[in-house]
């Protein structure tokens, strides 16, 4: 079993913690995200072959007041930037988290999920603007937290890039 | 620089033979030969060339690394040599670049191991004195350990619950031990929260370096996290920890490190790697906690409770046997027929038919540990038949009728007249018949003939008349076959008349005999 940590970031209310309990079962209450700024929940899944522990760091949201601590991405395998369909502001800051997620951890998967498709009539954010990113690379995934659709995948996407992004046996030479 | 097609023509003008040959070719390749000559150079020239490969060094470097890591395998001999000659060299250069770390690590070491020595001395002072203390101090030379050591075996003011081994960057965990019975339920989540709130203090204090997270305490509990470079190792403790105790986490975190060093550098989420380090652990797993004494108040109780409850069911089970002996016996007691029994608050209650020759229920309940006044017994008379009953009953009628017979004699005389043979004749069957149901109930028996004597007449004479009578008896029965040892005779003279007064018939009666019958259960049977 190996264990991977991915991080939760974007802006305040786009519906992190939600995905995350659409797709886990924790130990620690919603507290620990306002008082310590992160809650981490656990979950087990089998990507082709090999079984993956997830370590999920729900961090807490960013607002006009506090920035995404994104010392918490140390060791991060991959991280999801996740924006709400109806706000168009929180992809701006999800490009801002984005840069500085870069600053503090180079380049490792990330996805961009946008939540809230339940609501797609009300949707700020176009089709355009995401074809764009994905364009230029990004990986996007649309999502509801309140329906499940796209939640299970979003996570086996992200395990398998990580895999894909570092094999293991790879360091097998080295742990003589 | 360059070549053009017209230096090659001067250049070709050497050789007169080669000139046409040279000029065709100047006239197809020239372009080409002059870039060809232009890379020859580039590869002769090898000022050309290190200028050229300083510019794509860097990335070639980053891209191996990033392949394989091999690049970090063949370079380390190289900046092994490269900083021993550097040392030698000019070590001012390296001292000066590493102050700043050292000077650090220097503070930090020497703070961590004051701060240890400060708890240590307080705690040794707290118990240097104590009894305890001596006999470990006694058990140190004899054994010879350290005192340190002892103190952490004999010490049983704590347990440490259960060693988490950490990867600092990630939060993973890579190995988890746990003393028996004890038991986080998410060693990986605890795990991660740690390095979670490690990164949290770093961020609240604005520090300029990262925070180290080393000691939480609760009521009950102490979390002690010893950070190595690459790995930290947190417990949870029960009680209070010696300091001691941190030497032991520092030392085997080192050991883990010395033997994990590339692992815990390429750690890549496979813990499984790490399961070598589990010794380590366990050898953290120490002490012995007085918990239970605490969590066992509640046994008093209990314990109390269920004493009680034994007892009262032991004097419940054994009146119920008791109750069950004795019913059992009374409806195999012979002459007794229990036709119902209960029992209520204690009391008993029996119902049914007994012989009045048969024991009393009642009291023959004492002999089976029940109280006789507890019990109520509501009994009919009747007759059993069961032989020793009718026996008995037999017994009892001879004795009456040998009781009951009076041979009557002439005045003044001993003789037995012919008018009373009869009554001899039936004394005799009844001897005989209460001599078998003495013998079948096996009851000894005795019969004694008082001889009497009317009131007339003087008193001495009447003694010895009395007497004669009675021998004459004794006599007639031993001739009609009765054993003499069952009887024996008494003169009464007229001391014990049958009747008084001085009438004649009152007299009659008085001159006579009559037998009186004594019993008892056989010598063998008291």
């Amino acid at each position: 079993m190996i264990q991977k940590k991915i991080c939760m970031l974007g802006s305040f209310g786009v519906g992190k913690t939600s995905l995350v309990a659409r797709f886990v079962q924790g130990i620690y209450t919603g507290k620990y995200l306002s008082t310590v700024g992160v809650k981490i929940d656990k979950k087990e899944i089998k990507v082709g072959d090999q079984d993956v522990l997830l370590l999920l760091w729900d961090l807490a949201g960013e607002d006009s007041r506090s920035q995404v601590q994104v010392s918490y991405l140390r060791g991060a395998a991959g991280y999801f930037l996740v924006v709400d369909g109806t706000f168009a502001q929180s992809l701006v800051t999800a490009k801002s988290i984005r840069e500085r997620a870069i600053e503090a951890v180079g380049e490792i998967p990330f996805m961009l999920i946008v939540n809230k498709s339940d609501l797609w009539n009300r949707w700020e954010i176009t089709m355009p603007e995401l074809e764009k990113l994905e364009a230029e690379g990004w990986k996007v995934q649309v999502t509801s937290a309140k329906t499940g659709e796209g939640v299970e995948k979003m996570f086996m996407t992200m395990t398998e890039q990580i895999l894909k992004n570092n094999p293991q046996g790879e360091d097998d030479d080295t742990t003589s | 620089m360059g070549s053009t097609p017209a230096d090659l023509k001067r250049e070709s003008e050497y050789d007169p033979d080669r000139d046409e040959l040279a000029e065709l070719r100047a006239l197809l390749l020239g372009q080409q030969i002059v870039e060809l000559q232009a890379l020859q150079k580039r590869l002769d020239d090898p000022n050309l060339r290190a200028e050229e490969t300083s510019q794509i060094i860097s990335r070639a470097i980053a891209l191996s690394v990033k392949r394989d890591g091999g690049m970090q395998r063949s370079l380390y001999p190289v900046v092994e040599q490269a900083l021993k000659i550097s040392v030698a060299k000019n070590p001012a250069i390296l001292a000066t670049s590493l102050a700043p770390l050292i000077g650090d690590a220097v503070r930090k070491a020497v703070a961590a191991s004051l701060r240890n020595l400060t708890e240590s001395i307080n705690f040794t002072l707290e118990r240097s004195l104590s009894w305890e203390s001596l006999m470990w101090r006694f058990e140190a030379k004899r054994t010879g350990k350290s005192f340190g050591e002892i103190v952490l075996l004999r010490n049983l003011r704590y347990k440490v619950q259960q060693v988490v081994l950490i990867h600092r960057e990630t939060g993973s965990v890579l190995q988890y031990v746990k003393a028996p019975g004890e038991g986080i339920k998410e060693a990986e989540l605890m795990s991660a929260m740690l390095t979670a709130i490690g990164d949290f203090m770093t961020d609240s204090f604005d520090a300029k370096r990262s925070q180290e997270f080393e000691e939480a305490k609760t009521n009950d509990f102490f979390l002690w996290i010893h950070h190595g470079p690459q790995a930290s190792l947190a417990a949870t403790i029960l009680g209070v920890p010696p300091p001691e105790l941190k030497n032991v986490f520092a030392r085997e975190n080192e050991l883990i490190h010395q033997q994990f060093a590339v692992a815990l550098a390429t750690f890549s989420g496979d813990a499984g790697i790490f399961d070598g380090a589990r010794p380590h652990l366990q050898n953290c797993l120490l002490g012995q906690s007085e918990q239970p004494k605490v969590s066992r108040r509640w046994l008093v109780p209990v314990a109390a409770l269920l004493i009680a409850l034994l007892i009262w069911g032991f004097f419940t089970y054994r009146r119920e046997l008791r109750w069950n002996h004795y019913i059992a016996r009374m409806q195999s007691e012979p002459g007794v027929v229990l036709t119902g029994w209960r029992k209520a608050a204690g009391h008993y209650e029996i119902t049914g038919l007994r012989d009045p020759l048969a024991a009393d229920p009642v009291a023959l309940a004492s002999g089976f540990g029940i109280d006789p006044a507890r019990v109520a017994g509501r009994f009919k008379p009747y007759e059993s038949l069961d032989p020793p009953f009718t026996l008995h009953r037999e017994f009892d009628a001879e004795q009456r009728a040998v009781e009951q017979t009076i041979i009557l004699f002439p005045v003044n005389s001993s003789a037995l007249q012919p008018d009373q043979s009869i009554r001899l004749d039936s004394l005799e069957e009844n001897l005989d018949r209460l001599q078998q149901a003495a013998v079948a109930l096996r009851r000894k028996v005795h019969v004694t003939i008082f001889g009497r004597a009317d009131q007339t007449g003087a008193e001495s004479k009447n003694t010895a008349l009395s007497k004669e009578r009675a021998e004459r008896v004794f006599d007639a029965l031993r001739q009609r076959g009765i054993p003499p040892s069952l009887l024996s005779v008494v003169g009464l003279g007229n001391s014990d008349p049958i009747r008084h007064g001085s009438e004649a018939y009152q007299l009659e009666v008085n001159r006579s005999i009559t037998l009186k019958v004594e019993s008892q259960p056989h010598g063998d049977r008291p």
